[in-house]
């Protein structure tokens, strides 16, 4: 009961901000830097500001729970029974995956 | 084949008898100002008399007579054959319920549902004086639209969540259910918020408004639903009481 | 055969939907291109780790396979378009969602598809330039 009407704000919440990140995200690859190939020298040089990598840290954080959480939507929208072994497993995938995009940001921070 | 004549093709099925249901064509002469009950009728009462389906009032207010016609649920009384611009009809029955017989459904599951919000007005007891609501209030205007629901049941057949999720309690029986929770005088809101808000309710709307689409009063569930899930939100941050 | 376990009237269902509604097919593009960025999502964090723990040569080598290879750079701009309707019509849920457009639906709809067709034609214009 508490979790539909929480989740779904947070669904929508998610979706507003990613509007913002994941637009920055596609901005900078495609038209601020248009490269052929990208080079890690190159973007170790734009995230060296701390702008750069709130803006990756967001995303995933954002992307991640949306995506999930979108998931999960559309089996329970299917007649899903099993609630909470599916979370469960959801929950673990979000967080490794976090862990996971997390060190690849810090790589080009390093 | 003469313009002046229809071609019905209507879905046939007993469950009693029928392994599998069959489609029968009937040649039917077109009259002016012809609904599609009037089809089916001069099908039953001059070709076939074994043709099942429901009807009742043959003018759109009790909502008995709804059927899928030519790609979606309408009622069939109220849908001219001219208004579809064929004279090919095909006519089953009400998508998302059981079949009793041919066209007629079994209507039971929708009205479970329906009696889940509890369909009816209970007013708080401690109001002794009439409420006062002002007629011309945005809020009055919008559910007086939405009370002319006549639980036809075109736009539970029309959704696609339905379909998919038998357990979903479907655009009629919220649509009610917000008419009577957006009622100041509602003593039970809370209890209402509370089915609606289950994980088989509002939230299983995706607003694809096939409701709306084929909705014989114009109504516009998906916006009442749109409503419920605002106020369940709000409930939880305690803002709606 | 008819299963005479079930209750007579349960033994057949039509399927027949409604696909008029352009709702519908908002939806059901919505919901595919949803499917299909999660599975993106987790190749992308998967590919950029598994390289990036190699050290930032074993980066720029799976970027400039990823980045050469003809059929990902069609499958790019396809996952773009994706990105782009998800958003666009994201957008026209929101809307709803504060309730606001429900008389305008279509429009609104038709409305966010030709602002992403020129986003769209304009990616793809600078990707195969
Ligand atoms: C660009 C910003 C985005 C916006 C504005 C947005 C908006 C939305 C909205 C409003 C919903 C709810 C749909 C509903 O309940 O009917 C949704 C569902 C969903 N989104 Fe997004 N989204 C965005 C980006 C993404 C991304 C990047 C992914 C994947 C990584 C994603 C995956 C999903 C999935 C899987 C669903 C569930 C599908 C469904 O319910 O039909 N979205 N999105």
């Amino acid at each position: 009961m508490l979790v539909n009407a929480i989740t779904w704000l947070l669904q929508r919440i998610s979706a507003a901000l990613l509007l913002v990140v994941l637009g920055l995200h596609l901005w900078l690859l495609y038209v601020a830097n248009p490269a052929e190939i990208i080079q890690f020298s190159e973007a170790k040089a734009r995230l060296v500001t701390g702008s750069y990598v709130t803006i990756y840290v967001l995303l995933l954080l954002f992307g991640l729970f949306h995506a999930l959480n979108g998931l999960y939507t559309v089996m329970v929208d299917t007649g899903l029974r099993a609630r909470l072994v599916t979370i469960s497993i959801l929950v673990i995938l979000g967080v490794t995956l976090f862990g996971v995009g997390l060190y690849s940001v810090v790589q080009f921070i390093m | 084949m003469s313009s002046r004549e229809i071609n019905a093709k209507i879905f046939r099925y007993d469950p009693e008898v029928d392994a599998e249901p069959r489609f029968d064509e009937f040649k039917v002469p077109l009259i002016d100002n012809m609904a599609v009950l009037d089809v089916v009728m001069h099908v039953q009462n001059y070709i076939d008399k074994t043709l099942a389906f429901r009807c009742s009032c043959r003018i759109g207010m009790c909502g008995s007579c709804a059927m899928y016609i030519n790609g979606k649920p309408r009622l069939a009384c109220r849908t001219q054959v001219k208004s579809l611009g064929t004279n090919n009809i095909t006519i089953m029955p009400l998508p998302n319920l059981p079949i009793i017989r041919d066209l007629a459904t079994d209507m039971e599951p929708f009205f479970e549902k329906w009696k889940k919000i509890k369909p009816y007005y209970v007013g708080k007891s401690e109001l002794t004086e009439p409420a006062v609501i002002r007629p011309d209030s945005g809020e009055r205007e919008f559910i007086d639209q939405m009370l002319d629901c006549i639980t036809c049941g075109c736009c539970y057949g029309a959704c696609s969540m339905v379909a998919t999720n038998e357990d979903y309690i479907g655009p009629a029986a919220l649509n009610r259910a917000y008419t009577l929770i957006a009622d100041k005088r509602d003593a039970i809101r809370i209890e209402r918020i509370n089915v609606v808000g289950r994980s088989y309710g509002v939230w299983r709307c995706h607003d694809q408004f096939n409701c709306a689409e084929v909705c014989p009063k114009k109504l516009v569930p998906t916006k009442s639903i749109q409503q419920l899930k605002k106020r369940c939100v709000l409930q939880k941050f305690g803002i709606f009481k | 055969m008819p299963n005479r376990e079930m209750a007579a009237s349960q033994r057949y269902a039509t399927h027949s939907q409604v696909w008029g509604a352009v709702g519908m097919w908002a939806w059901i593009l919505h919901r595919i291109t949803g499917i299909g960025l999660v599975l993106y999502i987790l190749l992308h964090t998967t590919l950029m780790a598994s390289s990036l723990i190699r050290g930032s040569e074993a980066f720029n080598a799976m970027l400039t396979i990823l980045m050469t290879n003809p059929v990902l750079h069609y499958m790019e701009l396809l996952l773009v378009g994706a990105v782009i309707y998800h958003g666009l019509n994201g957008i026209r849920l929101l809307l709803f969602d504060i309730g606001i457009g429900f008389s305008r639906q279509k429009e609104i709809f038709w409305s966010a598809m030709a602002v992403g067709a020129a986003m769209w034609i304009y990616v793809i214009m600078i990707k195969l330039s």
